[in-house]
């Protein structure tokens, strides 16, 4: 799981930027899994990042609205998404309370933190260390 | 367009009409021009007819966007508004950062070129494909920060704005458009906008933007670039302490135009430096896309009241501070302040305030035509005044928001002496006495005394660019050109120029070209390009009789030395005929048939 330090993000949106281009071979910050917002001029910035429901008693809302089975919490503490059993409705997209799950249409495919796979380019593109795992 | 990084459609809006229309670039116009600056040259070459009226039917305003934006090309997020300017009469593009830029690109437009004037005050709206016209009346009088907080309010979303302020609205002549604090400077494109009673334009994106390169070594591929600016040393001067770090070292060789550039030292510069605006800063904002991140929130207080703003630059420095004869920071940043609330040039705005001062100093102008204040050099508290009767055109802001060559030429009695401008364009804050490269850039370039269209004092001063000495005619005519023709290319992708001076070389930029695009250009092509766009532009200018006699500086730079105790002024007019031969053009500086076609120009 990701976490932000909020005091040190500059709103540069790197993260979102090269997140989105990982999972859709374009630039789309719309369908990042790390999404930066800001509350208006000179406000400090904010992000919606998956946190894996962790304050919820029931556990990953978005788990366990998928109709399809097609989520689920992997050993490595991410949400897996299995492309074959997905059906596209996007329950989950609707569901998530961080607003983390997006799907692209281009790709189409579900966008969810995966961490890359262990090696999170958010961290490293973030020129402000404001992320870390 | 088998090219990435556009989205290959312009949208087209007339005012008078109400229409909107859409059209797509081409891959050959692509190819010799990238984007940005080199498409607004082409583009407005095309679409303003000779002799057109900056507010007319005939004029044209342009919002452009490079290839790089919304990319992972870094420093990316800039946009480009160009126009037949109201100051100058000459083909004037301006740049700003912020974050509009890529939104433009995912909402699937590379630019917006507007023409006419709509029957009353309107806003242009883009919601991805769907595009509006929206009455504005309860808009118009409202200051450029107001405008996008009653914007964003209003369309309850994400939206990037573009405004204009009561400049704009007025027609001051070197108002400018706003998008957050960023604004696009210098050439009175606010003007246009306002002219063409158009208050603002919101977007918002949620396409995406292709690269030339993909998977993971495309990404490795972007990232160098990253990591060669976050690993030179330069970043940490640019975000501790600004462009404002200029001012101590560039007083200190006697090369900041002081009291209307009379002088060329400022005695007191050390209580408007960067040191002094340490204490204010609250925190580091950053562009779009940038690992600069060099934008720095601050809190001051003034006349009682506390206000945030953004550090300013060593232009304002210049401006309001050391050619005004100010040394009071808060009043200097008060007036900058205000300007971008207004969206007025603060150049052009300061340096238009030194040249009353000078007059009023010498006769020219008394109290009663000043509206009771004394325009006198250092005294800081007619600053505020001063920026607020400009904006409204009130009394002697009447005067002076017509640029100081206008003005100087309506006033006359000897005053032309004091008007500090080239082709109508307020001279910015690097003394030409102390720098003969730029002497020579600023009465060169197309839109007038514009020291970004080719930043020698990275190769005059700095040392990141060469080791170029100061003072020496010989060698400028080549450096200028060549620093003028690769300018270009980063006013095209459209980067940020502070990159210049962050390890981005000729190489780099054509580097990020290609991985923007998956075009396959070197560094020759950029001077390729560059020179073509320069001499479109120069083109241009030719068609509305501004050529060669126009390149030159005002008198006092070669009869009048600044400060320097050896006395150095410098006469433009010993580089001329090298830098005119270098380029190809002829005696007067216009480009023979011969250049153009080399260049593949069919103007
Ligand atoms: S993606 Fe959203 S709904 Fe799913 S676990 Fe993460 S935060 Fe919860
Ligand atoms: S770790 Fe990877 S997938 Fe998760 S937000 Fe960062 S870049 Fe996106
Ligand atoms: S990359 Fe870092 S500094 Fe930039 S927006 Fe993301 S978290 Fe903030």
């Amino acid at each position: 799981m990701l976490s932000f330090n909020r005091e040190k993000c500059v709103y540069c949106k790197l993260c979102e930027n090269v997140c989105s281009f990982r999972f859709t071979q374009q630039v789309r910050p719309s369908v990042a899994a790390i999404r930066i917002g800001r509350e208006g001029k000179w406000g400090l910035p904010s992000a919606r990042i998956c946190d894996l429901c962790k304050d919820l008693e029931e556990g990953p809302k978005c788990v366990a609205a998928c109709p399809e089975d097609a989520l689920g919490v992997s050993d490595g503490g991410v949400i897996a998404w299995d492309d074959e059993k997905c059906t596209r409705c996007e329950v989950c997209v609707d569901v998530c309370p961080n607003k983390a799950v997006a799907y692209d249409t281009d790709s189409d495919r579900i966008i969810l933190c995966d961490l890359c796979g262990g090696k999170p380019l958010c961290i490293e593109w973030c020129p402000e260390q404001v992320i870390s795992a | 367009m088998k090219y990435k990084g556009y989205k290959d459609q312009i949208l087209t809006v007339d005012l008078s009409r109400g229409e909107i229309g859409r059209r797509s670039l081409d891959e050959a116009m692509v190819e010799k021009y990238i984007g940005g600056r080199g498409l607004a040259a082409r583009i407005l070459y095309d679409e303003i007819k000779a002799g057109a009226e900056p507010y007319s039917p005939d004029n044209r305003l342009l919002f452009i966007t490079g290839p790089a934006a919304g990319t992972l090309v870094p420093t990316s997020a800039r946009f480009a508004v160009g126009a037949k300017s109201p100051l100058t009469g000459t083909l004037s593009v301006g740049y700003a950062g912020g974050h509009l830029a890529p939104v433009l690109k995912y909402a699937g437009y590379d630019g917006i070129l507007f023409k006419g004037k709509s029957p009353k005050p309107v806003y242009l709206v883009i919601d991805d494909g769907r595009v509006e016209i929206r009455e504005a009346g309860h808009l118009w009088g409202k200051d450029t920060f107001e405008t996008e907080e009653a914007l964003k309010k209003e369309l309850k979303g994400d939206f990037e704005i573009a405004s204009i302020g009561q400049a704009g609205e007025k027609g001051v002549s070197y108002a400018s458009i706003a998008s957050e604090q960023h604004l696009v400077g210098r050439g009175g494109e606010g003007a246009v906008m306002g002219w063409m009673n158009l208050k603002a334009v919101a977007v918002r994106g949620t396409g995406g933007v292709r690269m030339g390169v993909d998977g993971r070594a495309g990404i490795e591929a972007c990232f160098e670039l990253h990591d060669t600016i976050r690993k030179n040393p330069v970043k940490a001067a640019f975000r501790d302490v600004g462009t404002t770090g200029m001012l101590i070292p560039v007083n200190d060789i006697k090369g900041q135009p002081t009291r209307n550039f009379q002088q060329t030292y400022f005695p007191a510069a050390s209580e408007v430096s960067s040191d002094r605006m340490k204490p204010w800063f609250i925190r580091f904002e950053s562009c779009s896309g940038c690992p600069v991140a060099c934008g720095s929130v601050t809190r001051f207080r003034v006349e009682g009241a506390e206000i945030v703003t953004e550090r300013i630059e060593h232009q304002s420095v210049g401006a309001f501070a050391t050619n005004c004869g100010v040394s009071d920071l808060a009043r200097v940043f008060q007036a900058h302040d205000l300007c971008d609330r207004f969206g007025m040039d603060t150049i052009s705005t300061g340096v238009s305030i030194a040249f009353a001062m000078e007059c009023f100093e010498n006769g020219i102008l008394t109290r009663g035509d000043c509206d009771g204040l004394e325009l006198r050099f250092g005294n800081g508290e007619v600053l505020k005044p001063m920026v607020e009767k400009i904006a409204r055109k009130e009394g002697i802001g009447g005067l002076l928001a017509r640029g100081v060559r206008a003005a100087a030429r309506e006033l006359g009695r000897g005053s032309e002496r004091y008007a500090m401008h080239v082709k109508g364009l307020e001279m910015p804050g690097y003394d030409p006495r102390a720098f003969f490269g730029m002497a020579l850039n600023l009465a060169t370039t197309s839109r007038g005394a514009d020291h970004n269209k080719a930043f020698t004092i990275a190769a005059e001063f700095l040392g990141v660019l060469g080791d170029f000495d100061r003072f020496a005619y010989e060698g400028k005519p080549k450096l200028v050109k060549d620093m003028q023709d690769s300018t270009v290319i980063i006013d095209s992708i459209i980067m940020c120029m502070f990159t210049v001076d962050l390890g981005i070389s000729v190489d780099l930029y054509a580097r990020a070209v290609n991985l923007a695009t998956g075009m396959d250009i070197g560094a020759r092509d950029v001077y390729t390009i560059g020179e073509r766009v320069n001499n479109l532009e120069r083109m241009f200018n030719i068609r509305e009789g501004v050529g060669g006699t126009e390149d030159g500086l005002p008198d006092r730079f070669a009869r009048e030395p600044g400060s320097d105790p050896d006395g150095h002024t410098v006469d433009v007019s010993k580089m001329l005929p090298e830098y005119y031969a270098l380029r190809g053009w002829d005696e007067k500086g216009v480009p023979t048939p011969e250049r153009l076609r080399e260049l593949g120009i069919e103007p």
